[in-house]
């Protein structure tokens, strides 16, 4: 079953000259499949992902996600979709600062009005699972940078989303803390079954992934599967990033 | 581009950041100015009543003028603490110390000359306003004039106030690190401690300055008011710094109620913020306290009149003295006047001995208890019995009714060697105020003996139900009175050998005096009004482009416009009105104090002006709240 397709997405910005981001964009995902997009710098992906998110409405073309297209629903009513369907994790973590760890986590559920017996053992729970339980009472700007998108990981699935949304998760940790984070969205998607999809610059981080594709000025342009061995499905990102910067400049930016 | 072109730049291309600074300086600038025009217009410095008023009205221009300039300083502490940031850019770009505080010291100029401007020519057209409706108050024509004096002191001060300000700014960006500076006002702030200790402090001392306000009388007032004015204002530090974070963190520890939906944001935000605003409360409450007890204890002098009514029983009185030669010609005049304004009256004459106390050395009144039991059935007061030397003191006018103790005492009279004892307080005054000091009632049987050895004297009173008709008669023997005094201003003790009051005379000249504090006082409000709501809208715009943060942070989350909504306006609302509401107790509890002091209710005054106040709060706060509102909205969308 599919739980997120994209049907001829265009977005272009309008302005004095209309900018096209995104040229007709196709793709499905299935039902817990972790799904991560690369591209040079400009190439539209976070584009796509914002489109995804209902941060940003598209020029024309459709999303549907889990049958169903948000971009025709009302301001407030695509509010509530995103707390409940969708879950979010960012590079620069997006954490209230004055809010401690725990109130992070249960935010969505006060949103919701959920009862507070039950936001207590669910942010036990998940804190647990993901090794921030002695950090809990702790105000966000006390704790390191793994901690916090770990924080952020836990407020995004907390509410059990359809569909979890990363954008550049590791962009902004150090090695240790990137594999931290990636095995814990690994985790997720293979205990929980969530589905995923994943913005990313770092190769390493997309490695994690069961498929990626590359976009390229605003285009799908290449696609490869994870097909078992992560060092193998590495060194074949390394591969397809190279190609897609040797195509029409001299220099490649990653030399193998 | 030259340095000083840039500074000018950096103000004029920037219009929006400085405009409240800019508008709050201007709006002092002008209400000082128009309290200079009225004070030194010209038709203002004749006349005892007028001249008062223009000296009342330069002494709230200096209050303005220094309230000003603390108002201006936090101003300009609030807005360079929005501009860190780009300090802290201009500084990379390596930009000295020294140059930064000039660049400040410039563009403070800058602004600070445009508000003086701008300030005086609204003030000019204001001022029109502010010589008729002040005019109108005072019962005084006043034409449109202004004063050469006005326009040069209201300059020259406020320039030397914006040279002292500008000069005090760079002590206000200090020596701070670049990376500082970049980082702003961004930089997490950790939560204040509350201290259960200092929390009970302000408890005790709010509680404890409100118990003696609200039991305070006419005897204690006096003492007490220090003290309480003191722990009012320590508790109320206290309460908004101590007390209010002691409060929000037990609101915290009950997560039922702060994990409800949008509580968690709302609660952990004010938290948060609460040592910044503890102050800003803080400041509001004071500020906004001191308004409503300025412009309420005036008011409440209104109800001053009616006392006033009550120490003259007779609206009309003349009082001739043994060498006054002229009784009957004045009393033909005040009657013939009687009969040009076609009223009808009651003319009551009594008889007056005067004395002199032994213990006080000073002259008594004396009055029959026949000739006051005469007075009294006319004024529905109970008759009095009084044998042998036994005596009655009564008050010379209403308010001091209450000081008069009823105690026992004994007045030898120096004169007769009389020796009287005082029994009790009569009911009273019978006898118009200004008609004798000291009255004492006594037997007839003394008044026999007394007779030989003391100076007489006649008052005539004149009692009338329509009196405010007859505000006219006898104006010609006041005159002749005022003119005697001023004949006599250097001769402490000569008297004049006849005594005239008229009770309509007296209250015009009182309403007007009333109308003058009034006006005085609605203007000095009026600014600390403007400043406490500066205030907040400082604070408001300080913290603007963080909350747009954490807003674009929890929207892309899924934030309804509701939730946002609720959010945004419990925060205001909380904000706007946590000082005024402490300020309105704080003002309750001094009405109440004020209330020991008079006779009559002030309940009704003080209602209207607190009434009037929150009204124009309300007001204020829909304002803001909607271009709050719309710029979060802009940041969300």
């Amino acid at each position: 079953m599919e739980m997120l397709k994209v049907n001829k997405l265009v977005k272009t910005y309008e302005g004095k000259v209309a900018t096209p981001v995104l040229k007709g964009i196709n793709l499905a995902v299935r039902q817990g499949e972790f799904v991560g997009v690369m591209g040079p710098s400009g190439s539209g992906k976070t584009t796509l992902l914002n489109m995804v998110a209902t941060i940003d409405s598209p020029s024309s073309g459709e999303v549907i996600i889990n049958g169903m297209n948000p971009h025709t629903l009302k301001k407030d009513k695509l509010a509530s979709f995103r707390r409940r369907e969708l879950g979010f994790v960012f590079q620069s973590f997006n954490l209230l600062n004055t809010l401690t760890v725990e109130e992070n986590i249960v935010l969505p559920l006060t949103l919701e009005g959920v009862s507070v017996r039950k936001m207590r053992s669910d942010a036990r729970l998940l804190a647990d699972r993901l090794g921030i339980t002695p950090i809990l009472d702790k105000r966000s700007y006390e704790i390191s940078g793994g901690q916090m998108q770990r924080t952020a990981i836990a407020r995004a699935i907390i509410h059990r989303p359809k569909l979890l949304l990363a954008d550049e998760p590791t962009g902004n940790l150090d090695s240790k803390s990137s594999k931290d984070v990636m095995e814990t969205l690994e985790n997720i998607n293979k205990s929980d079954g969530t589905t995923m999809m994943m913005v990313t610059h770092d190769a390493f981080a997309a490695s994690y992934c069961d498929r990626v594709i590359f976009i390229k000025d605003g285009e799908l342009y290449h696609e490869i599967f994870n097909t078992g061995n992560r060092q193998v499905f590495f060194q074949q990102i390394m591969d397809a990033l190279s190609m897609m910067s040797a195509d029409h400049s001299e220099f490649s930016t990653v030399r193998v | 581009m030259n340095f000083r072109q840039f500074a000018f730049n950096n103000v004029f291309r920037n219009k929006r950041t400085y405009a409240a600074y800019f508008l709050s300086s201007a709006f002092s600038v002008m209400i000082f100015f128009i309290y200079s025009v009225i004070a030194f217009h010209p038709e203002m410095q004749e006349g005892m009543v007028v001249n008062l008023a223009s000296q009342a009205m330069k002494i709230a221009q200096w209050i303005v003028y220094v309230f000003s300039f603390f108002f201006i300083l936090y101003s300009v502490s609030a807005f360079l603490k929005t501009r860190q940031h780009e300090f802290g850019v201009l500084m990379m770009q390596g930009m000295s110390h020294r140059q930064m505080n000039r660049l400040v010291f410039l563009e403070n100029m800058i602004i600070g000359i445009a508000s003086i401007i701008v300030g005086i020519v609204v003030g000019l057209v204001m001022a029109k306003v502010g010589l008729v409706v002040g005019g109108n108050m005072m019962d005084v024509q006043l034409s449109y004039y202004i004063a050469p004096k006005a326009l040069t002191l209201t300059g020259g001060s406020f320039f030397v106030l914006f040279i002292v300000i500008s000069f005090l700014t760079q002590f206000m960006i200090g020596k701070s690190k670049v990376i500082q500076l970049l980082q702003g006002t961004n930089k997490p702030k950790p939560e204040p401690k509350a201290s259960l200790l200092l929390s009970l402090l302000a408890a005790i001392l709010l509680g404890g300055g409100y118990f003696l306000a609200a039991t305070a009388n006419a005897g204690t007032i006096g003492i007490l008011m220090l003290p309480v004015i003191v722990m009012t204002i320590i508790g109320s530090y206290f309460l908004f710094t101590q007390l209010s974070v002691f409060i929000i963190n037990l609101i915290k520890k009950n997560r039922n109620f702060f994990w409800r939906r949008t509580n968690l944001i709302t609660i952990s935000d004010l938290a948060y913020r609460m040592k910044d605003n503890a102050r800003m409360f803080f400041m509001v409450c004071i500020v906004s306290t001191v308004a409503f007890c300025a412009v309420g204890s005036l008011a409440s002098f209104g109800v001053l009149g009616k006392q006033t009514e009550l120490s003259y029983p007779f609206q009309i009185s003349y009082l001739s003295k043994e060498d006054n030669k002229r009784a009957s010609e004045h009393l033909d005049r005040i009657e013939a006047d009687f009969k040009n304004a076609n009223a009808i009256y009651e003319k009551v004459t009594t008889t007056v001995l005067y004395q002199t106390s032994k213990q006080s050395e000073s002259g008594v009144s004396l009055l029959s208890a026949s000739e006051y039991n005469k007075l009294a059935a006319l004024l529905h007061i109970d008759p009095i019995q009084l044998k042998g030397t036994d005596a009655m003191v009564m008050p010379h006018n209403f308010e001091y009714k209450k000081i008069l103790g009823a105690g026992k005492r004994d007045i030898t009279l120096k004169e007769s060697g009389i020796k009287l004892r005082s029994i009790g307080v009569a009911e009273g005054p019978v006898i118009s105020q200004g008609m004798g000091s000291n009255w004492v009632i006594i037997s007839d049987e003394v008044v026999e003996k007394i007779q030989g050895s003391s100076k007489k004297g006649i008052i005539t009173g004149y009692r009338l139900d329509a009196w405010e008709d007859a505000k006219d008669v006898g104006q010609h023997v006041n005159e002749e009175l005022k003119s005697w005094y001023e004949a006599h201003a250097e001769d402490r003790e000569a008297n004049p050998s006849f005594g005239f009051t008229s009770l309509a005379d007296l209250l015009a000249m009182q309403n007007q005096m009333y109308s003058i504090m009034m006006f005085s006082a609605l203007l000095v409000g009026a600014v600390f009004f403007i400043a406490s709501g500066s205030f907040l809208y400082f604070r408001l715009y300080t913290d603007l482009e963080q909350d747009k943060e954490r807003y674009k942070a929890i929207g892309k989350i899924g934030l309804k416009d509701k939730e946002l909504s609720k959010i945004a306006t419990t925060q205001l609302l909380l904000l706007f009105f946590i000082p005024i509401i402490v300020a309105i107790i704080h003002s309750v509890f001094a009405f109440m104090a004020l209330q020991s002091l008079m006779d009559l209710s002030i309940a009704g005054q003080a209602f209207k002006v607190l009434g009037g106040f929150t009204v124009a709060q309300i007001i204020y706060f829909m304002a803001i709240r909607w271009r709050y509102m719309k710029h979060l909205r802009e940041a969300l969308h």
